[in-house]
Parts: C-alpha cells; structure tokens; sequence
C-alpha cells in the first residue's frame, strides 16, 4: 500500500500529458468532426523541435531559461506542422465525407513518422545528463514520493496543463472567436449567414490543438527519449482520454486525461506486469463505451429535426 | 435598383430548382415571394446570401455584383438571411445567438445598441437571454433568428417563412414587428411565404414561383389577393 502515493503522483503527472494532447482531439472533432489521427504527430514533431532549439542554443544556457524557450519552441513547431496538416491535407477534402478524412488523417500520421525516421535515420534522441546544471541532468533528478522517485520535471505538467485548459476554456467560452468556434461546430451553414469565416476558424482551431500537443511532445522529450514513434501510444491514449472524457468536451477531455495516466499506474501498483499496462485505457475504454458511449461528459447526441 | 437578381439558374446536381428567374427590389419595399412546397423559393434567397451557388446568372445589390461572393462577406454587405428552419444555435445562450449575429460589427456601443432595440421589438428574448436557444418554444426560436439577423444592422432582410409553425396571434405579432423594422429602421424586407394571404396583406410587391420560375409579378400585393388564380393555388379559395 505504500506505494500507492507514488503511482497517483506518477499517473496524475502523464495524465496531465494526454489531457494537453486529448484537448487537440477534441476540438478538432469538436469543430469538423474529424478523428485526427495524425494529432499524436503534432505531439512527436514538437518535441523533435524542442530538441533541435536546444542544440541551437548555447551550452551554457541557465535551464531556467532554455527549458521554456523549448516549450515555447515546441508549441510554435506544434502550430506550424498543425496549419499545415489542415491547409495541406485535410482542406482539400473537406467535402469528401467523413471517411475520406478519416483515412486522409491516417495517412498524414504514417507520413510524418517516416519522414521523422528518415530526417533524424530513426536514432532516438535524448537530452544529454552527462554534465551537472544541463537540461538532461535537471530532467532526470527525482524525489522519492510514496517510495518511489518521480522525476521533478514532472510536476511542471499539472499546473502547465491546468493553465492551459483554464486559458482555452476562456478563450472558447467568452471570446467572440470562442463563439464562432461553438457557431460552427453546431451549424457551419448558419455560421457562415453570421459573416463568420469557417475557414479560419478551422484553422485556428488546429492552431490551438497544434500548440497543446506541441508542448506536451517538449514535456515528455525532457523526460524520454525522442523518436519517431513516440506519438503513437501517447496518441492513441490521449484519443481514447478524449473520448472516455466525452468527446468535444474541454473539460471531459481533461478528465479523461487523468483518468488514463492514473489507471494505467494502478495496473502497476496492483504488481500486473507492466506489460499490460497500455492495455488498461482500452479496457476503460470498452467500459465507457458500453455504460455511457457518449462518455462521461459528453451530451447525447440529438437527432436534428 | 437595390437588389436585382437576373436570369438566375441554381441547380442540385442533375435537378434544376431555378430556371432564369429574374426579380429586383427597391430600397424600403416589402417584397414578397410566394410559391408551393419546392417551388424554390429558399433557393432564390440562399443563393442571394450565397448558401448556394448560382448555376448562372447574376445577383447584384446595391451596385455591386454579389454572385461569387464569399457567403462570410455577405452579411458584411448589408444582407442578413434569417434561414429556412431559423438554423439558431441550439447550445448557445440566446444572448451568444444574438451576439454572433453582430459578428461583423466591432463597435462594442452598436453592439449594445442593436440589442437593446432587439429586446425592445421581443421583450421576450431579454428575459430569456441566459437560457440555450434549444430550450425556446417554435414562436420565440422564430423571434430570436429575426432578432439575430437583425444584429448585423442589415440593409437587406432576407426572411424565409416567418410565420412557419407559428399560431396566427403569433403570426400577426411577427408581420408588425417585420413593418415596424421596415419603417422605422428603413430595412429592406425581401420575404417568402406559404401563407400568401399573411404575406400579401403586408408586402408592397410579390413575385409567385412555380416550378423554378416566376410565373406572376406584381405592382400591387393587393391586388393579388383577388386575382382568381392566386386565391385557387395558394388561398384555399
């Protein structure tokens, strides 16, 4: 039992993670009705470049500094592969049906991991912790929690993502852009009748997804190692938070998020072999789905009349 | 001529639903556009506010050609379309449906203006300005689409069945408010209507369509209420 203290702090902390990457789902579904499953590549992509900020930046940056301007520069690549993803792949398409998109979105995921694989020849990167006072070595300090050492870079995710929810949540709920947001994922034709330009509330939604997503691929590349594959599970994870959450929903994204990360921790603490611990979000998954398929915050969906 | 649509032509896919249908308005008229179920009458106003596009033919207002518009620019024009079906935001508050409809205006005082002169027209809607659009009863979601197309100031209402689903006190109430907005805001109304007795007791003008085309163009709305074959197909005469 004494252990349990550390798998919360632990599950909460990843939690955090997916829900900034299930936000992105979420509002991109919210909006157009699209799974997009490339999202998870937004994730990997930013923490590629928050690497790649690092390399640029000179060896003796106080981590105080560097480690936001990564962030910073994380979400920034997270906009930009995001914009360019919809502009590129999806806008064409729009029209086409929902599985035509769907599909579209799993070809841009295969595309943007091989072509991670074939820029960076698929060697994982990770922050060097040879020397005392770099961003590596801060990275991989811990204090022991419930018996366990959790990683002190851990404890930026929570209120990073609480921040960012609470700034999202303003942004959709009070904002004239949040409104036209909520116009057109309801009725894109009467939106437009409002002179509001669906276009570019598309594309900035993916801004806001790209970005989340983004600093969320910093946050995990301070802690892990970075490769072309790393936005898969969390991906798949963060999608399935999203839907367990209800998705469209912010809130129930973010629940959702923190229901996966500290599941997935319990299965650790009830000593089931770690290797069945990606397997827990799809059990709750499967549950959600046949006690209260619009999750757990969603709406019902109502028939239009 | 304010608005002056010419030889229009919509079609959806192999089916023509306006066949050169030609028609103008005038600066503060009342203009009325009467038809039976799939006449295409919704189909003459969402291509004016470019819901559709136009097959051919040509839409101008106020001097400028509007046929290639973006639909998001039309409002910006002067037109506000208050659609077949009234399309409010069912999960918006009334307020955030009222709100979105001056989406294109910036001054935050013309903004608080309009609203007050809506909530003047339909007392109704200020009392339920905190509630979802969804939970509004037929009359009052009808009230709020005429309320929130009227937010963008418009030069130019475009109406689709105001009175659809509505009781006849409710009716009379709707056709007042859209003269008193006509007179008083010099707003000009361009409107359809099944209920032709309703509309051609109020309306300056009328065109009828049947089957894509205008069939009968009137001076005098009037006077169409006498005319034999108007009392046949569309007054139950």
């Amino acid at each position: 039992m004494d252990n349990f203290l550390f798998f919360l702090t632990s599950g909460l902390c990843i939690g955090a993670v997916y829900a900034l990457i299930a936000l992105g789902y979420t509002l991109v579904y919210g909006i157009i009705k699209l799974i997009n499953f490339a999202h998870g590549e937004f994730y990997m992509i930013g923490a590629y470049a928050g690497f790649g900020i690092y390399l640029v930046l000179p060896s003796g940056t106080p981590a105080i500094l560097s480690i936001p301007l990564i962030i910073l520069s994380s979400g920034i690549a997270g906009i930009i592969i995001a914009v360019l993803t919809e502009q590129i792949a999806y806008k064409p398409i729009r029209k086409s049906g929902r599985l035509a998109a769907l599909l579209t979105a799993i070809g841009v995921s295969f595309l943007l991991q091989n072509l991670a694989s074939f820029i960076n020849k698929a060697n994982p990167l990770q922050y060097p912790s040879d020397k005392s006072g770099s961003i590596g070595e801060i990275c991989q300090r811990s204090i022991v929690i419930g018996g366990g050492g959790i990683k002190i870079i851990q404890f930026v995710y929570i209120p990073l993502t609480i921040v960012l929810t609470l700034i999202l949540w303003h942004i959709v709920m009070k904002t004239n852009f949040g409104r036209a947001m909520r116009a057109v994922s309801q009725d894109p034709d009467a939106a437009a009748l409002m002179g509001i330009d669906i276009n570019s509330v598309i594309r900035k939604t993916f801004l806001l997804g790209g970005l989340m997503a983004g600093i969320a691929g910093a946050l995990i590349g301070f802690q892990s190692v970075i490769e072309p594959m790393m936005g898969f599970m969390p991906g798949l994870k963060a999608f399935i938070a999203a839907v367990v959450g209800g998705i469209g929903s912010i809130p129930g994204a973010v629940l959702g998020g923190f229901i996966i990360g500290i599941v997935e921790n319990m299965v650790l603490f009830c000593n089931i072999p770690s290797g069945y611990k990606d397997v827990a979000a799809f059990v709750v998954l499967i549950l959600v789905l046949l006690i209260r398929p619009q999750g757990i915050l969603g709406s019902n969906v109502r028939e239009k009349v | 001529m304010f608005l002056d649509v010419r030889k229009l032509c919509v079609a959806y896919g192999a089916i023509d639903a306006l066949k050169s249908v030609s028609l103008h308005i005038n600066e503060g008229e009342i203009v009325a556009l009467l038809g039976a179920n799939g006449a295409g009458k919704s189909s003459v106003l969402d291509a004016i506010s470019r819901i559709t596009t136009a097959k051919s033919g040509k839409i101008i207002f106020n001097g400028t050609d509007i046929t290639n518009e973006k639909p998001e620019n039309i409002v910006r024009k002067g037109i506000a379309h208050c659609p077949e079906g009234r399309k409010i935001f069912f999960d918006l508050t009334v307020l955030e449906n009222l709100q979105l409809g001056a989406y294109t205006i910036n001054d935050q005082y013309a903004i608080e203006a309009n609203l007050e002169k809506i909530f003047t027209y339909f007392p109704v809607l200020k009392s339920r300005r905190s509630q979802r659009g969804g939970t509004l009863s037929g009359g009052e979601q009808q009230m709020l689409a005429v309320g929130r197309a009227l937010m963008s100031s418009p030069k130019l209402l475009l109406l689709d069945e105001p009175s659809l689903g509505l009781a006849p006190k409710l009716i009379d109430h709707i056709f007042d408010i859209i003269r008193e907005i006509n007179h008083k805001e010099k707003v000009t109304v361009f409107l359809i209507e099944q209920n032709a007795n309703e509309a051609l007791l109020h309306a300056d003008r009328a065109y009828v369509l049947e089957n894509g085309r205008i069939s009968i163009n009137s001076d005098n709305a009037e006077e169409l209420l006498k005319d034999p074959h108007i009392i046949k197909a569309y007054l139950g005469g």
